[in-house]
C-alpha cells in the first residue's frame, strides 16, 4: 500500500515538476534576450536564501508568515468557504498587537501573550461579520470578506496616523512596541524572530484537529458535499461560518506574530503581496496542510532568491516581479491543466 | 425463409470508460418490423450499446452499418436522419413549451429554420400518428403539466413524426403505472406490425417476455444469447442474464417473480407501533402544498412500501420524516416521542437512518475515502470523547463492510468519487445497515444496482423486518415494492392516498392511485 501511495504521490508531482522547469525556461528565455546571464541567474533564485545566516533567516520570516496566511485560507477552504479576507483579518491582527504593545504595559511574558491573543481576537473578529452575514443573510463570503479588506487597510492607516505615529518617517507607521511585547528572538544577530516556531506549531495542530478530529471531519465532509453532510446531520450551517471565524483567528495570530516578532510596529503595507501568495500557496495545495509547508518554504525561497536577482545581477526590479508572476503562473495553471493524463 | 438484411448492424462493438470496459466487441443486428428485447442487468452495457448507435459515444472500435451501409454515426441529429430515435430514461423535453412545440423542435435545421414550422399541418399529421399507434397526447398541454407517462409519448410521438425506422426505449416502463404499460405495449405491438423496428431495453423478463418478438441478453459488456421469445426457456434467459452469482431457487427476487408460494415468507402479525406521523404538511416558500395532510402509522416488523410515480412529494416525504426539511405543520413520533423538530443527528441517535434517492449530489462526500464515507452520519459514535475520531474501529468496520457488501474499491483510503455508480449504491446501503436502525427510510435503494446486489438488499430489508424494526421503502418499482412489503401505500400529489394491506396487493388497483383514478 505505501508502494502504491508513493506512484500516486510522484503522478501528481509529475505536472508541478514540468510546469516549474517551464516558468523557468521561459524566465530564462527572458532574461537571456535582456543580456543576463541565465545560468548564474538560475543560481541565484535557487540558491540565494541559502548564501548566509542573514538571507536564511529571512527566508524563514517570509516562510512565516506566508504560511499563517495559508493556514487561514485553508481551513474555510476545507469546508468550501473562501477566505479572500486573510489580509484584512492579517492587518487587523497586527493592529490589536500593536495597540496592546503600546497602550498597556505589562511583564514581559504576559505582555506579549496578551499581544498575540489580541491579534487572534480582532482577526477573527474581523471574520466573523462576513461569516454572520453569511450564515444569516447569505451573502457571499468573497465580496464580504474583500470589503473588509478594504476596511482593514485604511483603519491601519487611520491607526497608524493617529496617537502613536512615528512622526520621524514619512510612511505611515507607529512607533515601535514597548520591548515586553516583542517576541523573543531566536538568534540575536542576524535577527530570527521566534515566530517561526509559532506558525509551524499552528500548521501541526491544524493538522491534527483537520486530520484526526471529529469537527475535522465534519469540516471535510462539509467541504466535499455541503448537502451530503447536512443530510447526514452535520451542522453545516454552523461549521461553515465557524471555519470562516477560525480562519479569520489564524491570520490574526499571523498579523500578531510580525508585529510582535519582526516590525515591532504597525506600517501601512506590512502585508505586501503575502495574502495573494498566501491565497495561492493553499489553492495550489488543495487545501492539504501536508503540502502547504512545503510550498510554502519553496514560494519564500523563489520570492528571496527573485529578489537578490535585483542585487546580485542587476536585474530591475520590474523585471524580477514579472519573473516571479510568471512562475507562480505556470504553477498554478499546472494545477488546472491536466492534460497529462490524457 | 427469406434472409432478411437487418436495418441496423452493430459490429464488434468496443466502448471502455477509464478502467472500465463496458462494450467488449458486441454484434447485434436489428431489424424493422419486430420489437428486440435488450436484456442485461444495470451495468451491463445495454444503454451504452444503445448510446453508441445514437451517436452520443464514438466506438473505440467496431463498425455500425445502416440499411447496408458502414456509417460513423457523429450525433443524435445525424441518428435521426438515419432513422434512429432514442427515448431516455430522463426525458430530453423543453417543459415551458407545449406538447406540439417540442415535437416541432428541431425538425428542420439550418437556413430552412428560419421559416416558420406550418404547426396545423403539423398537428394533422401527429393526430393520424396517434391514431394508428394508440398513443394520444394533449398537443396543446405545457409539457410541465403532464404526467410522466405522456411525457414518454410525446418523446415517441416525436420519433414515429420523423418516421424514423428503429426506435430505442431506455427502460420506458419507469415510472409508468401498470395501465400506462399495457398502453405502451399495446402501441409497440401495433407500431411494429406497420413495420417500425424497436429496441427495448430493460432488465426486467417478465417485460421482455410481454413485449418483445426476440431477446438479446447483455452480461457485462457482452452479448450472450439472442432468442425467439416463442422457443426461449426463462431459466437459461435468467441465468446468462445474472451469471451463477445466484442462487434462483433461493432468491427473493425471482422466486417472487415466478410467484410460486407467498406462504414461504414469513407473515408475522404487526408489532408494537414504532413511528407515528400525524398530518404532516409541507408548503413551499411560494405556498405551494408539497405534502398534504399525511398520516400513517410503522409498526416493529413491517415493511411499508410507499409507491407512486416520481415527483409527486415522495423525495419532500422522506426527508421530512428524516428531518432534512422542517414540515410546515403536523407531527412525527418515534417511540412515542416528539421528533418533529429534532435534528438528524438526534433521530439516528435514536434509530433512524436514511439511504437517500441522489447518490451523487446526497449520497457521498467525494473527496472522503470511501472508509471515511462508511461511517458518515454514525461518524461521531467513533470518536473518544467525543473528540478524536478512532479510525482503527473505522478501518476495521470499513473493512467488514467492503466485504460483506462487495464494494469494488482498490483500498478503503480510495476517494468515493472513483467508485462508480452501482458501487456507490452499495456504499449508501452498507452505510445504512451497518447502523442497524430501528427505522429505516430508503428511497429507491436498489436503483442501478446488479441483481446480485438487489437480492442482497433486500434480504437486509427482509432483515431488519424479523428484527424487529419498520422499514419506509419509497420506490418507483412496483414489481420490488410487492415483493418485500407488507403494506402499500401510493404517494400521488403530495397525498397519501389508500393503504393496501399484503393481502389486497393488485398492480392495477395500486396503479389506479398512482395515476390519481381512484381513492383518497
Amino acid at each position: 500500500m505505501m508502494g502504491t501511495q508513493l506512484i500516486r504521490l510522484v503522478k501528481a508531482s509529475i505536472p508541478y515538476v514540468f510546469s516549474v522547469s517551464l516558468a523557468f525556461g521561459i524566465a530564462g528565455l527572458i532574461l537571456y534576450l535582456g543580456g543576463y546571464d541565465v545560468v548564474s541567474s538560475y543560481r541565484t533564485i535557487l540558491t540565494a536564501s541559502f548564501w548566509n545566516f542573514n538571507s536564511f533567516f529571512l527566508t524563514l520570516t517570509k516562510f512565516s508568515t506566508l504560511l499563517t496566511m495559508s493556514l487561514a485560507f485553508s481551513i474555510p477552504y476545507i469546508s468550501r468557504k473562501f477566505n479572500i479576507g486573510v489580509e484584512g483579518q492579517y492587518l487587523m491582527g497586527a493592529l490589536g498587537a500593536a495597540l496592546v504593545g503600546l497602550a498597556m504595559s505589562a511583564p514581559a511574558g504576559i505582555h506579549v501573550v496578551i499581544s498575540l491573543m489580541a491579534g487572534v481576537a480582532l482577526g477573527s473578529l474581523w471574520a466573523s461579520l462576513p461569516a454572520f452575514l453569511m450564515a444569516r443573510y447569505n451573502v457571499n463570503e468573497v465580496i464580504s470578506t474583500i470589503m473588509m479588506n478594504f476596511i482593514a487597510r485604511y483603519s491601519v492607516i487611520v491607526f497608524a496616523m493617529s496617537l502613536w505615529r512615528d512622526v520621524a518617517s514619512g510612511h505611515p507607521m507607529t512607533i515601535p512596541i514597548s520591548d515586553t511585547a516583542a517576541l523573543p528572538l531566536l538568534n540575536p544577530s542576524p535577527p530570527l524572530s521566534s515566530g517561526i516556531i509559532f506558525s509551524l506549531a499552528i500548521a501541526a495542530l491544524l493538522y491534527f484537529i483537520v486530520a484526526l478530529t471529529v469537527v475535522g471531519y465534519e469540516l471535510r465532509a462539509t467541504g466535499t458535499n455541503p448537502r451530503a453532510a447536512e443530510v447526514f446531520g452535520v451542522n453545516t450551517r454552523l461549521l461553515m461560518p465557524l471555519s470562516l471565524i477560525i480562519g479569520g483567528g489564524i491570520a490574526g495570530f499571523g498579523g500578531a506574530l510580525d508585529v510582535t516578532g519582526y516590525y515591532h510596529r504597525l506600517i501601512d503595507g506590512m502585508q505586501s503581496n503575502y495574502p495573494s501568495l498566501g491565497i495561492l500557496i493553499a489553492l495550489l495545495s488543495k487545501g492539504k496542510i501536508t503540502f502547504i509547508v512545503p510550498v510554502a518554504f519553496f514560494i519564500s525561497v523563489i520570492d528571496v532568491g527573485t529578489n537578490a536577482l535585483q542585487r546580485i545581477e542587476r536585474v530591475p526590479i520590474e523585471l524580477v516581479l514579472i519573473l516571479e508572476g510568471l512562475l507562480l503562473v505556470f504553477i498554478l495553471v499546472s494545477e488546472s491543466l491536466r492534460w497529462w493524463r490524457k | 425463409m427469406v434472409v432478411v438484411r437487418p436495418y441496423v448492424r452493430l459490429e464488434n462493438i468496443y466502448k471502455r470508460f477509464g478502467d472500465v470496459e463496458a462494450l467488449k466487441g458486441v454484434t447485434l443486428d436489428i431489424f424493422t418490423g419486430q420489437v428486440l428485447g435488450l436484456l442485461g442487468e444495470n451495468g451491463a452495457g445495454k444503454t451504452t450499446l444503445m448510446n453508441v448507435l445514437f451517436g452520443l459515444y464514438k466506438p473505440d472500435a467496431g463498425l455500425i452499418y445502416v440499411d447496408g451501409r458502414v456509417v460513423r454515426i457523429k450525433s443524435p441529429a445525424h441518428a435521426i436522419r438515419l432513422g434512429i430515435f432514442m427515448v431516455h430514461q430522463h426525458f430530453k423535453l423543453v417543459s415551458n413549451y407545449t406538447a406540439l412545440e417540442n415535437i416541432a423542435i428541431g425538425m428542420s435545421s439550418g437556413i430552412k429554420s428560419l421559416k416558420p414550422i406550418d404547426l396545423a399541418e403539423l398537428e394533422e399529421r401527429i393526430n393520424k400518428v396517434m391514431e394508428a399507434s394508440g398513443l394520444y397526447v394533449n398537443l396543446r398541454e405545457k409539457i410541465r403539466n403532464l404526467p410522466l407517462g405522456v411525457r414518454q409519448r410525446v418523446e415517441i410521438l416525436k420519433a414515429l413524426v420523423r418516421g424514423v425506422k428503429i426506435l430505442i426505449l431506455d427502460e420506458p416502463t419507469t415510472n409508468l403505472t401498470p395501465q400506462e404499460v399495457d398502453t405502451l405495449f399495446n402501441a409497440l405491438r401495433n407500431l411494429v406490425r406497420t413495420g417500425l423496428g424497436v429496441v427495448f431495453i430493460t432488465h426486467k423478463l417478465h417485460e421482455v417476455m410481454a413485449v418483445a418478438d426476440e431477446i438479446a441478453v447483455l452480461r457485462s459488456g457482452v452479448l450472450l444469447g439472442r432468442f425467439k421469445r416463442s422457443e426461449v426457456d426463462q431459466a437459461t434467459v435468467i441465468k446468462l442474464m445474472v451469471g451463477e452469482r445466484i442462487d434462483l431457487e433461493k432468491s427473493i427476487i425471482f422466486r417472487g417473480f415466478r410467484q410460486v408460494s407467498t406462504s414461504a415468507r414469513a407473515e408475522n402479525m404487526p408489532g408494537p407501533e414504532l413511528l407515528r406521523v400525524e398530518n404532516l404538511s409541507l408548503r413551499d416558500r411560494l405556498g405551494t402544498t408539497i405534502l398534504d395532510s399525511i398520516s400513517f402509522t410503522l409498526s416493529r416488523g413491517e415493511i411499508l412500501g410507499i409507491a407512486g410515480v416520481s415527483g409527486n412529494g415522495q423525495r419532500e416525504f422522506v426527508e421530512v420524516i428524516f428531518g432534512v426539511r422542517k414540515p410546515t405543520s403536523g407531527k412525527i413520533l418515534l417511540e412515542g416521542v416528539d421528533v418533529t423538530n429534532s435534528s438528524i443527528r438526534d433521530r439516528i441517535l435514536m434509530g433512524m437512518f436514511y439511504v437517500p434517492e441522489d447518490r451523487l449530489s446526497e449520497g457521498i462526500s467525494p473527496t472522503l475515502s470511501v472508509m471515511e464515507n462508511l461511517v458518515l452520519g454514525i461518524h461521531f459514535t467513533y470518536s473518544t470523547k467525543k473528540l478524536l475520531m478512532d479510525f482503527k474501529r473505522v478501518r476495521s468496520d470499513a473493512l467488514q463492510l467492503i466485504k460483506k457488501y462487495e464494494i469494488k474499491t482498490p483500498d478503503m483510503a480510495t476517494l468515493a468519487s472513483k467508485l462508480s455508480g452501482g458501487n456507490i449504491q452499495k456504499l449508501m446501503v452498507a452505510r445504512a445497515f451497518h447502523t442497524k436502525p430501528k427505522v429505516l427510510i430508503a428511497h429507491n435503494p436498489t436503483r442501478g444496482l446488479d441483481i446480485a446486489t438487489t437480492e442482497r438488499v433486500l434480504c437486509e430489508v427482509l432483515g431488519l423486518k424479523s428484527a424487529g424494526s419498520g422499514v419506509i421503502y419509497v420506490s418507483e418499482d412496483l414489481d420490488e415494492l410487492m415483493l418485500i412489503s407488507d403494506r402499500i401505500a401510493v404517494m400521488y400529489k403530495g397525498r397519501l392516498v389508500g393503504s393496501l394491506t399484503r393481502d389486497r396487493f393488485d398492480k392495477y388497483e395500486i396503479g389506479k392511485l398512482m395515476a390519481g383514478v381512484a381513492g383518497g
